[in-house]
């Protein structure tokens, strides 16, 4: 028994280092390649954080050769803090500011499963991370158990790590992390598809997302970085969004978050059909407009 | 607690060393608790029932059936199915019209909302029991006198929730046996049959059902293609989650150095119909086979080939509202039944042929996933659309979703599954018995390296727990 224990753990830790050694190269894909492609680079001034509407619609071009665009596609407010611990674990915060992309929904409690179950994507980093560990282990308490096995941080994605890694290991996804997205919305999908609604029936604000936005508050705080959030704007926002996002923004503005909503009516461009992809997200014509509006109203944060 | 959790795990490897740690005459004890325990953990109410039906059938079995008297054996055996299938209706069938699933179609107007709560394992422990009363009635096993070893035969909690449904004639002798013996070549491969058993559960079925549970609960219309992937690797996922959960309880019963019945033998690979229900859900088709088909076969036995056919129509009818009360469970028991009469009608006569033999499986594989639709979809309405749409396939749209499923984890465990599944068919199995002790070690560890990279961890509960 202890021989084949023994055997077992030989082949898992084998397993494993040829898995890390992979993880830590490659710097292609949304199994840990945009992190390390980020991490391999030098640290930069302005580092702009979030899921898909960052990743094709924030070109940090736009805001200079210092900047850089971090994301990972449907991850949401716990994943991003995470990923900023990791970050100043690893030394690697931007010098100057931090710049969020939060999505409104992510402060509703009736998401916070979706929420949770974002952290098991940096399972990677369990053993070396407290913040991650902490909300693994939320889970269940006997969830350290599977970590016995070193490999079990690759668990479900060793198939894409190993395609990214032997493929495009150095092909980084778009460049300094932004990739355009072409095509666009079409007027049929535009009334059929309508875009993330808040549900109106369940609108209790969620205190996993509040502690998560104090964690990341207290990062830039210790590291002295300017914070700032933005939410990217939708297509179309119903009634129930508009009056969460007003209790989003006082819960920002209460904090001392400054915090640009582009589906707030001051700050909403509405921008025309042609500049979408879907209801969701803006094409390659329309990100380098919002990129612009974006820069134009950052601006005004940075010289203050 | 599921088979596939850390907790089971835990709690598993306590009852084994307990169970190795006592002595023979004490070990019954140890498993009565932890299976009571193991039942708890799902829903601490409905242990009443399950204690109160061991208590009614162990005295009604001692009291009636232990009886020289013939009539009062009679009678007796009346009681029990009585108060036994009476306490399955009342949990499964008594809102029969309460469950969406069952509701009329809506051009009826009527609509039935409310639905109660239903004891896990019933319609599993409740067959056992009869099984035992049955065999009783029947002479064919002595009368259990020990209440707490007939407690831990209606109980045992590697098959308690979803079978195999044993019979007394081969669990209670094991139970009462006077020695058991730690043999370590017998546990290695209860162990080995557990790995493979949670193989096919969280690689195999728990990676299609990521896969599937989305499009099949999707609000939107799906296309046929997507209906046509679904009812391709739903066989699989059920295959797995089904076949892997009996896996795990057989594992685990050799863990212990008791046998119990394997549920599944390499089904995919059957060349007939008749051949598949003797592969698929083993010790539920002998139940229905020897309980109910024989002897409405013997009492129709003059009516020639139609009292045969209506015996098999009616097994599966029941067989399949013995799964879920609902219209499209009914449906698929049904096409089942047809399809064995139309095998057994005109009497295909395939020749014995080594090239025609993958063509007969796949075949049969054909008919049975064809036949699973009526468990993926929602109604009986949505499965005669999907089989309407089906024709409208587009082969190059059907060509992408291959391409996506390709590089997915449930394009390794499939392969897996099959490749170990052909090596099996191929009755290899033995040779790998043969092997040296190091080897097979290799091969667990292999497949445990595969569990923790490829399974899904989340807990996803087992299909037939439903039932």
């Amino acid at each position: 028994m202890a021989l084949f224990l023994a055997l077992v753990k030989l082949l898992d830790l084998g397993v494993a280092g040829v898995l890390d050694h992979c993880y830590e190269e490659n710097e292609y894909g949304e199994s840990g390649g945009n992190l390390m492609a980020y991490l391999h680079q030098e640290t930069c001034d302005t580092l702009f954080l979030g899921a898909s509407r960052v990743q094709n619609q924030v070109d940090p071009k736009i805001f200079g050769p210092e900047a850089y665009t971090l994301a990972y596609q449907q991850m949401h407010i716990l994943y991003l803090t995470a990923l900023v611990d990791i970050l100043e674990q690893r030394k690697k915060l931007p010098k100057d500011a931090l710049i969020v992309q939060i999505e409104v929904e992510d402060f509703l409690a009736g998401h916070d499963d979706r929420t949770l179950s974002d952290i098991h994507h940096l399972r990677y980093h369990y053993h070396e991370n407290d913040y991650v560990r902490k909300y693994i282990q939320r889970q269940s308490k006997l969830e350290f158990l599977k970590y016995t096995f070193s490999s079990f941080r690759h668990n479900q994605r060793v198939l894409s790590l190993l395609s990214d890694y032997w493929q495009r290991k150095d092909q980084a996804i778009g460049i300094k992390g932004y990739y355009p997205l072409t095509g666009h919305l079409n007027k049929k999908d535009s009334l059929k598809d309508q875009p993330l609604m808040v549900e109106e029936k369940n609108l209790a604000p969620s205190p996993l997302a509040k502690s998560c936005l104090q964690h990341l508050q207290s990062i830039c705080q210790r590291n002295q970085l300017n914070l700032i959030v933005f939410t990217a704007p939708l297509y179309k926002v119903n009634k129930a969004y508009r009056e969460f996002s007003t209790y989003f923004a006082s819960e920002l503005k209460h904090r001392q978050i400054p915090y640009l909503n582009y589906n707030s009516d001051s700050l909403n461009p509405n921008y025309p059909i042609k500049y979408w992809y879907d209801t969701k997200h803006l094409n390659e014509k329309g990100a380098p407009q919002f990129g612009i509006q974006l820069k134009k109203d950052l601006k005004y944060y940075f010289n203050e | 607690m599921l088979f596939n959790s850390m907790f089971f795990g835990c709690f598993l490897i306590l009852v084994l060393v307990g169970y190795w740690t006592l002595t023979q005459k004490h070990r019954w004890i140890l498993l009565l608790v932890a299976s009571y325990l193991f039942y708890i953990s799902w829903n601490p109410a409905y242990l009443t029932v399950l204690i109160g039906t061991t208590l009614f059938n162990y005295s009604c079995s001692r009291w009636f059936l232990n009886s020289p008297n013939d009539s009062r054996n009679f009678y007796g055996m009346l009681l029990i199915i009585f108060v036994n299938l009476g306490a399955l209706f009342s949990f499964k069938y008594l809102n029969l019209f309460t469950f969406e699933s069952l509701s009329p179609p809506s051009w009826t107007g009527m609509e039935f909302s409310q639905e109660s709560g239903f004891p896990i394992g019933l319609s599993f422990y409740t067959f056992q029991s009869l099984s035992y009363c049955f065999d009783l009635y029947r002479r064919k096993v002595p009368v259990e006198k020990h209440l707490g070893k007939f407690a831990l035969f209606v109980a045992f909690f590697p098959q308690l929730l979803a079978g195999p449904i044993e019979r007394a004639g081969k669990l209670l002798p094991q139970l009462n046996a006077k020695t058991m013996a730690f043999d370590l070549s017998v546990f290695g491969s209860g162990v080995g049959l557990f790995l493979w058993g949670l193989f096919k559960k969280v690689v195999v079925a728990d990676n299609i059902a990521n896969y599937l549970a989305p499009i099949l609960n999707s609000e939107t219309e799906l296309s046929p293609e997507n209906w046509l992937i679904a009812i391709y690797l739903y066989p699989f996922q059920l295959y797995g989650d089904f076949s892997g959960y009996s896996d795990m309880a057989v594992g685990m019963g050799r863990m212990m150095g008791i046998q119990l019945s394997p549920n599944f033998n390499r089904p995919y690979f059957a060349v007939s119909i008749h051949d598949f229900w003797r592969r698929w859900h083993i010790s539920l088709t002998r139940w229905f086979s020897d309980y109910l088909f024989t002897p409405l076969a013997l009492l129709w036995r003059n009516y020639g080939k139609i009292g045969i056919f209506l015996s098999i129509l009616i097994t599966f009818a029941l067989s399949g509202v013995w799964h879920e009360a609902s219209l499209n469970f009914l449906c698929w028991g049904l096409l089942n039944g047809c399809y064995l009469i139309f095998e057994q009608w005109i009497k295909l006569k395939w020749p014995e042929n080594t090239f025609l033999r993958p063509l007969r499986i796949l075949w049969i594989f054909h008919l049975v996933a064809f036949s699973f639709l009526f468990l993926i979809t929602r109604d009986f309405e949505q499965s005669i659309s999907v089989m309407k749409e089906l024709p409208n396939v587009d082969l190059n749209a059907f060509g992408d979703i291959l391409s996506l499923l390709k590089s997915s984890n449930l394009a390794i465990g499939v392969f897996l599954l099959l490749l170990v599944e052909i090596f099996l068919y191929e009755r290899k199995a033995q040779l790998f018995r043969q092997q040296k002790i190091w080897l097979k070690g290799l091969v667990y560890s292999f497949l445990i390296l595969c569990i923790v990279l490829f399974g899904n961890d989340a807990g996803s509960p087992f299909i037939y727990l439903r039932f």
